[in-house]
Parts: structure tokens; C-alpha cells; sequence
């Protein structure tokens, strides 16, 4: 696709935003960065890290803490997977995310946005931040 | 520079968040104007009734509310559904020789005239209980007027209706209203880092939405009433007036001596005044403890706590609880052990909690519908713009 941003170029955009300080490198074609999130001032400070690869589309994983500790007997609401704690943040084949637009702009937003409504959802078993399941209407447009 | 400022705000912002979320709690708790307003047109109706009578003694008699009601400081009780209105059924045309007995009943045997008062009728010891089933009760009080207060005060049986003692609700309504008007005074600090940086908007003021002095006795008696609603200790759970009047002078004292950094500071500083206005004197070897009705002479709110030295350590008890409950609400890290806590420590139902919470959530979606949700560096997600932060582009959120 024309205009898509590599790993080094999507390493560069990280790597210089404000909300996402931390870590990281590009190693064999795929970048990895580690960095701390914390989605709103009462809340916990999690450490995510971001997988990368040319074409791919970005893992967003949950390091630390152990949401399905916290959790309990439920289950994480829109996970990828929960062994790693892999987050869906955007609807797969849309224009939400694309190759061509900056991880530090849409993806690392929308992991705040998904933590913000996961304390919510771990304080009132409700989830405020909408979406789709799988199965669902997924062709938005 | 850059992280030192993005620390103190967040600190600064955390501790409003903290606050704003007491308020609402209160907000949750506190009975409905509805309520409120069928509540006063009952005792209204009661007071006309007792005016209407053919009895010159009632011919004048004034209905009106004293306590929580009439402060402005009444919460839900936790256990049952009806709230108290405790009402102060004025005689002036009485003397203070009249028997505390006769003129009790003189109200009783004019409620008992009335066909739908009668049968919702309770007598209390020193007052008549008009029972609404499920919404709130009436108790109606006898006073009459006390000629040795320089105040205007009343006076009201005692328990066992024996004799008159003195009291003067009115008093300390006023009194009340007084401290509470009172505006406490915040250090200029967090306005002045917000202005050294141009590029650090300034945070929006999370106000309560209810005079400080009010909601911080909604508060500490909220938590009084979880901490002690049916345990063994329940009757000796620390009474609303001895709250609400150690927290009115802590709240003067404090609101006009000093100045704090933020709203949180202040409140905890007018909690943990509040001890410092229990005098204590030294009579026969024994403690004996004084909270002074100031409105009026001879009235010791502590008056049981001489009696029953149990009373004075389950207040210390409760003091200790309320304020490390409302401290260490700082140490929280999590809108979910902010949710646990709320519920622990004040007994907030799923309810509540929910409501209370969607205080945080709601302006957030909102601003995320608007499509002007913004991440900030340390803030998080914000609603106004700040130097480093990123719009929040719209998506999708998917998986199971």
C-alpha cells in the first residue's frame, strides 16, 4: 500500500509522543515497544507493549498487572486472547486503522480509551465503550 | 520541569477527582426534593390540624423542622426505607411550670381527633410518631418557650418526661447556616503553576455541589451509619448532633484560619479538627466530657458520655475510621478499588457506585461521541487540550 509507515517510521512517531514514553526497538522487521499507560488520574498505571510488524497489524498487550487477576471469575471483555492479554481496539478491515497512519495516534489512544472502560467495567460489570463481537456486522462501512 | 509540573497536576487533579466523587456519593444518598417536598407539605397539614383545634393551648402552636432536615445534612438511612423528620411542635402560650406529661398528650388526644393521623399514630417517649409507610415518619416534639435563654430558646421534655430541659433549635439552625456560609480559602498555587506554563490549560474547578460544611457531615454520617448499623455497638454509634456540631466549629476554624492547597486537604483537615472541640474537665476523679448546645445554656450534647464511658472511645473509634477511610482514599490506585472502598468503607450499594462512578465515565463518552476526546501526557484521557496530547480518533472496539 502506498504511503505505509514502516516499523523504523512508526518507532520514530512512538518514540517522540508525549503519551507514550517508553522503550523500544526495531529488531528483524518487527518493532517492539514497552510503555506505561495510565487512562485517567484514579487510575492504575499499566505496562503495555506494542508488536509491529511491515503489512501486520500492531498487538497491543497488557504486561502488567494480571487483568485476568484482577477480573476474577469473569472474562476480560474484547480480548484478542487472555494468555498474553491481547486487546481489540479498532474493527478489523476498516478505515480505523490503516498502514498508513501513526500507531502514537490511533492505537496508543484507543489502549487508554480500552483500559479507561476496563476499571469500569471491573467496578460495575458493565462495559461503557461500546463495539462490536465477532460474528457481528463487521464491514462498518 | 516538564514531568515535575505533570506530577503536581496530577496530584492536584487526582485528589479533585477524589472529591468530586464523595460528592456524588452524597448525592446518591441524599434523600430525593420530591421527598422532600411531600415531607414538609405532611407536616404542614399536621401543623394546621393542631392549630385548628378548639384547645387554646394549640391555638398557636408552630410546626417546624429541626436536625438534619432542616439543616440541609440528611442522608437515607441504610436499613429501612422511611427517614426521619424531626419536628418541633412550638406551644409559646405555655408556661414553664406546665407538666411535660399533660402537654404532650395535649398534641396526642388533638392527633388522635384526626381519622387517617390516628391510625398511622405511634408514641415515642417524648414525642408522637406519624408514620407514612415507606417514605419518612414524623416526630413531633413539644417545646415551649424557655424565659432564661437570652436566646430565644426552647424547652423540650427530657426522657422521662419529668421536666423541662433546654434546647433551642431554631438557635442553632441559624448557627449553622452561619459556619456553613463561611467559604473556605485555597492557596492560589495550582492556578499559578497552571499560568506559568501557557501551555497547560488550567484545570476545570470540581466544586461540590452542596455547601463543604453539609456535605462533609453527609459524609462522616454516612460512614457512622455503615460502620455501626446492625453490629453489636449499634446504640452507641456516635449521635448525627454531636457530628454535626463538632464538624460546624472544626469547619469555622479551619475555613478561617488557614489556607489549604485543595478541597481534599481541607476536608480532612476539618475531620481531624473535630476532636479538638470535645472539652473534657476533670470532676471527681472522673472525665467528664462537655459538647455545648452554643445557642442555648445548659444543654450537653456529651451528655450520655457521662454516663457511659463507652460512648466517648466508640466516638474516637469512628473518628479514627472515618478519617484514615477518606485519607487513604489517595493511596487508591484503580476507578474499580475507588468503587470497593466507596462501598466498604460508606456501604454504597451497586447503585450507587454505578451512578457514582458514571460521574468519571459519563463526560468522557460523551466527549468520545463528540469526537473531542483528547489523551494527555500523565492526565490520561481529558476533555480539554493540553500541551503534548493527542486527539482520540474514532474506533471500534472488537472481540468477544
Amino acid at each position: 500500500m502506498a504511503n505505509a509507515l514502516s516499523p523504523e517510521q512508526q518507532w520514530i512517531r512512538l518514540k517522540s509522543s508525549a503519551i507514550c514514553r517508553g522503550h523500544g526497538l526495531v529488531h528483524r522487521g518487527e518493532l517492539v515497544w514497552d510503555f506505561d499507560v495510565k487512562p485517567s488520574p484514579l487510575s492504575r498505571t499499566y505496562r503495555l507493549r506494542i508488536r509491529f510488524k511491515r503489512f501486520g497489524l500492531p498487538d497491543v498487550f497488557v504486561l502488567s498487572p494480571n487483568l485476568n487477576e484482577l477480573a476474577g471469575d469473569r472474562c476480560l471483555p474484547h480480548v484478542y486472547s487472555t494468555s498474553p492479554v491481547r486487546l481489540c481496539l479498532h474493527l478489523p478491515k476498516s478505515d480505523e486503522w490503516m498502514m498508513n497512519k501513526s500507531i502514537a495516534e490511533t492505537i496508543v489512544p484507543w489502549a487508554y480509551l480500552w483500559l479507561f472502560y476496563f476499571e469500569h467495567w471491573l467496578a460495575t460489570d458493565e462495559w461503557q465503550g461500546g463495539g462490536k463481537h465477532p460474528g457481528e456486522d463487521d464491514a462498518k462501512k | 520541569m516538564q514531568r515535575d509540573t505533570e506530577i503536581a497536576l496530577l496530584s492536584t487533579k487526582k485528589k479533585q477527582m477524589v472529591v468530586g466523587l464523595l460528592d456524588q456519593l452524597c448525592q446518591q444518598l441524599e434523600i430525593t426534593e420530591t421527598q422532600y417536598k411531600t415531607a414538609t407539605a405532611k407536616y404542614e397539614a399536621v401543623g394546621s390540624w393542631l392549630a385548628e383545634s378548639t384547645s387554646p393551648h394549640l391555638k398557636h402552636a408552630q410546626i417546624y423542622p429541626q436536625g438534619s432536615i432542616a439543616l440541609g445534612t440528611a442522608i437515607k438511612p441504610i436499613s429501612r426505607n422511611e427517614f426521619d423528620v424531626d419536628l418541633v411542635c412550638h406551644l409559646p402560650e405555655l408556661a414553664a411550670t406546665s407538666d411535660a406529661h399533660a402537654v404532650k398528650a395535649l398534641i396526642g388526644s388533638r392527633l388522635k381527633e384526626h381519622a387517617t393521623y390516628r391510625g398511622m399514630l405511634e408514641e415515642k417517649q417524648r414525642c408522637w410518631r406519624i408514620n407514612y409507610a415507606n417514605e419518612f415518619h414524623l416526630d413531633i416534639t413539644p417545646s415551649i418557650g424557655n424565659p432564661s435563654c437570652y436566646q430565644g430558646g426552647e424547652l423540650v421534655p427530657d426522657k422521662a418526661l419529668a421536666q423541662w430541659k433546654p434546647t433551642n433549635p431554631k438557635g442553632y439552625i441559624s448557627k449553622f447556616e452561619q459556619y456553613a456560609a463561611i467559604s473556605p480559602r485555597m492557596h492560589l498555587a495550582k492556578v499559578a503553576l497552571a499560568e506559568a506554563r501557557a501551555d497547560v490549560a488550567p484545570l476545570p474547578e470540581q466544586e461540590m455541589t452542596k455547601p463543604f460544611l453539609k456535605r462533609i457531615i453527609q459524609l462522616l454520617k454516612r460512614h457512622r451509619d455503615h460502620m455501626f448499623v446492625g453490629t453489636d455497638r449499634s446504640g452507641m454509634a456516635p449521635i448525627s448532633v454531636i457530628i454535626t456540631t463538632l464538624a460546624g466549629w472544626a469547619y469555622a476554624r479551619c475555613a478561617t484560619q488557614q489556607a489549604y492547597m485543595d478541597a481534599f486537604d481541607f476536608i480532612t483537615a476539618v475531620i481531624r479538627e473535630m476532636p479538638a472541640f470535645i472539652k473534657i474537665e476533670m470532676r471527681s476523679g472522673r472525665r467528664f466530657f462537655i459538647i455545648e448546645n452554643e445557642t442555648t445554656i445548659g444543654e450537653n450534647f456529651a451528655d450520655k458520655w457521662n454516663s457511659d464511658a463507652r460512648l466517648a472511645s466508640t466516638f474516637d473509634d469512628w473518628h479514627k475510621d472515618v478519617l484514615t477511610s477518606i485519607e487513604s482514599l489517595l493511596l487508591l490506585e484503580g476507578k474499580d478499588r475507588f468503587a470497593e472502598s466507596l462501598s466498604y468503607k460508606f456501604g454504597a450499594n451497586k447503585e450507587q457506585v454505578r451512578d457514582t462512578l458514571a460521574s468519571i465515565s459519563n463526560p468522557i463518552s460523551n466527549a468520545r461521541i463528540a469526537g473531542s476526546l483528547i489523551v494527555a501526557p500523565a492526565m490520561g484521557l481529558v476533555t480539554a487540550s493540553a500541551f503534548g496530547s493527542v486527539p482520540l480518533p474514532k474506533n471500534t472496539f472488537f472481540g468477544r
